[in-house]
């Protein structure tokens, strides 16, 4: 009989512990009732049904905040942004980049009566029932960054995000500018069979002219070690040959920048985005980077939430909010920055 | 009166899973907003379904004594060449091709498990990173579906539970009704609790082992066609990296020896569903994931030390718990 008793109070210790937790990673977290003799709380707190709702409760479910500083960031902007907002409770959960873990999400978002749900999608083609699920709860989703495939869009209220194939063909401009009498160049893309990674490189592949040929392509997965093993890889099968390199993003070109002064080559290297933070600017200011095109999370947050907030009120918006994008220099980068009201940021 | 509470309490501490299960259920219940109500408990059983069947099949390996991590990444094979082949040769032949390589699998880890005597967490580790290669060469990016039918298969339902609920709860069936009214099920709890003597009655081990393994795997291949069906899509990610994992957490977490010979379906089934209320809490708590398996991980490691605790009183069970053995040689 003790060690029931004993079992019982454990598992309450854990889950209170964990509770706690709760109320501190996320400031709009209401309190979870204490008393153990107050019966299940189904009928008396739920929200009428009808009538105006005070609180519009937005629930998001992010790709997978930790894995690199432009989702860490998009996702504190977002919070901070959506905390300044009068009357709306945002609640986030992260997928971890699984695809299982996303619908599911979804649907308790769909069980906890959301006003609107907000899709980072992990996977543009497998999070399409998890929507088509929300449409018919007559629940209104929304996409952001990583686009749906075609097929879903129909159950999409908005999406709004960067294009990312249109940086792609920035960059190949700006490649084609640099290199007028044509080049060999490498590709670094993301991770593979995620739609970021696939936009960028079809962009550029479709875009740069006759005279540039793409040596060889490897897959750095958005991490700046994996990066910089690959290029290692590519400057011991052609050395110099190589005379550029297109990264899709600023951490893999970091990454490959450490291989390429490693070898004692020094190539321009084009990053297709580039997220604006200390390190990547001063990056370019040092002519590590050359050029790429920015994409900075600041404009993100209070474009999503805003149409997140319009969609929950069943508001007219339009379907595709997309962000300006800038190609940048090292000479222009501060500049373009601060003219645009964004943040260097750490 | 008394009777009745010595016989509840004996229940419990023999099925430990039931004790955990409630305890779990009525935390979740009192503290967690909108945790009772029926569709979210449907919205559990669904999110678990494919998981279940992981489970159960992972269930038999386990019970045999050994471990299957080659699973996940199976099933996420599986799942790519269902989808993959579906517009080259149609939606039931590759659903069979894909049930078939899970089988075929199942035949290969129990055959260099048995024959070779390589040990079993190595040719299931090498497994697992062989079909995620196989699953990269085959298709870098999701694989769209193709066919609307497949797809609705997973969105049905039948009294008000969806499809993949009941075929999770068929296979839990069918495996506990193998367990206990085969010659098989009885075998496997044999080897799996003291495999020389096993061996020594006269029990075909080797035999034994190789069917665990390919029920195992099918099991794995047919949970890859569920999340086919489930997503429309099948994305090379799936299953990787640590799928396996929450169907051994589920196995263990009911009750099921890890040195085998002791557990059955339903213990399986317990621990799967105590693990997706643990899940669903965590999601209405509104907590990130990576809690999720920090809170996994400490309630498996409670519940293990609590099942020895527990067993601390009982007579300690080195035999194995044979179903059919006499009364007085089962432990009180």
């Amino acid at each position: 009989m003790k060690k029931v008793v004993a079992l019982i109070l454990s598992a309450l210790m854990i889950l209170t512990c964990v509770a706690g937790c709760a109320s501190s990673t996320d400031s709009s977290t209401p309190a979870p009732s204490s008393s153990a003799d107050q019966p299940a709380s189904d009928a008396s707190s739920e929200a009428p049904a009808d009538g105006e709702k005070e609180v519009v409760r937005i629930g998001m479910s992010a790709n997978n905040i930790g894995i690199d500083d432009y989702q860490t960031k998009c996702d504190e902007l977002l919070r901070e942004y959506a905390s300044t907002l009068e009357g709306v409770e945002l609640t986030v959960l992260d997928a971890a980049g699984d695809v299982n873990t996303q619908i599911s999400q979804i649907q308790d978002f769909i069980q906890q009566d959301m006003d609107a749900i907000i899709v980072w999608a992990t996977d543009s083609v497998s999070v399409i029932p998890g929507l088509q699920q929300a449409q018919e709860a007559g629940v209104p989703i929304m996409c952001t960054n990583n686009p749906i495939d075609p097929s879903g869009e129909e159950y999409l209220t908005a999406f709004v995000g960067p294009d990312h194939y249109q940086e792609a063909v920035m960059c190949a401009e700006m490649l084609a500018d640099m290199f007028p009498d044509g080049a060999n160049v490498v590709q670094l893309t993301g991770t593979p069979g995620y739609d970021v990674s696939t936009w960028r490189q079809d962009g550029f592949e479709a875009s740069i002219p006759e005279n540039i040929t793409i040596l060889e392509t490897q897959n750095a997965d958005w991490n700046r070690e994996k990066a910089q093993q690959q290029m290692e890889k590519l400057i011991l099968k052609y050395g110099d040959q190589i005379d550029a390199l297109y990264a899709a993003d600023d951490n893999i070109a970091i990454g490959a920048y450490n291989a390429l002064k490693a070898a004692n080559m020094d190539i321009p290297i084009i990053a297709c985005a580039f997220i604006g933070n200390e390190e990547g600017v001063k990056c370019m200011e040092d002519g590590i980077i050359d050029a790429c095109v920015l994409q900075s999370p600041f404009p993100e947050a209070p474009a999503v939430m805003d149409t997140a907030v319009k969609i929950a009120k069943g508001e007219e918006v339009e379907f595709l909010t997309r962000y300006d994008l800038y190609p940048v220099t090292s000479e222009n980068v501060r500049q373009v920055i601060t003219d645009n009201g964004f943040e260097v940021w750490k | 009166m008394s009777n009745l509470f010595t016989w509840i309490t004996e229940k419990f501490r023999k099925n430990t899973i039931i004790p955990i299960f409630l305890i779990v259920f009525l935390v979740c219940s009192f503290f967690i907003d909108k945790f009772f109500s029926l569709g979210n408990f449907v919205n559990i059983l669904g999110q678990n379904a494919e998981k279940g069947i992981l489970a159960a099949g992972m269930t038999f390996v386990i019970l045999n004594g050994y471990f299957d991590l080659s699973v996940g990444t199976l099933m996420g094979l599986t799942s790519c060449l269902t989808v993959g082949l579906t517009p080259v040769i149609g939606l039931i032949p590759s659903i069979l091709l894909a049930l078939c390589l899970g089988a075929a699998v199942g035949l290969i880890n129990g055959l260099l498990v048995t024959k070779l005597k390589i040990n079993a967490f190595i040719v299931t580790l090498a497994g697992m990173t062989i079909f995620r290669g196989i699953t990269y060469m085959y298709t870098q990016q999701t694989v769209r579906g193709s066919s609307k039918a497949f797809y609705e298969l997973s969105r049905g339902s039948f009294l008000g539970l969806p499809n993949p609920v009941w075929i999770c709860l068929a296979f839990i069936l069918l495996g506990q009704a193998v367990l206990y009214f085969t010659r098989h099920g009885r075998n496997t709890y044999a080897a799996g609790g003291n495999m020389s003597s096993a061996q020594n009655a006269g029990i075909n081990v080797d035999r034994t082992v190789i069917l665990n393994f390919v029920i195992c795997s099918f099991c794995a291949a047919v949970a890859g066609v569920m999340y086919a069906s489930k997503f429309n899509s099948a994305s090379p990610t799936l299953g990787w990296p640590d799928a396996h994992m929450l169907a051994i957490a589920a196995v263990v977490l009911g009750g099921t020896k890890l040195s085998g010979g002791y557990g059955n379906m339903f213990y399986t089934l317990g621990g799967l569903c105590t693990l997706g209320m643990i899940n669903n809490a965590m999601n209405l708590l509104k907590l990130s994931s990576y809690y999720n398996t920090l809170v996994m991980g400490i309630i498996l490691i409670i519940v293990l030390y609590m099942d020895i605790v527990l067993r601390e009183q009982s007579v300690p069970s080195k035999r194995a718990n044979i179903p059919g053995a006499p009364k007085k040689l089962q432990k009180e």
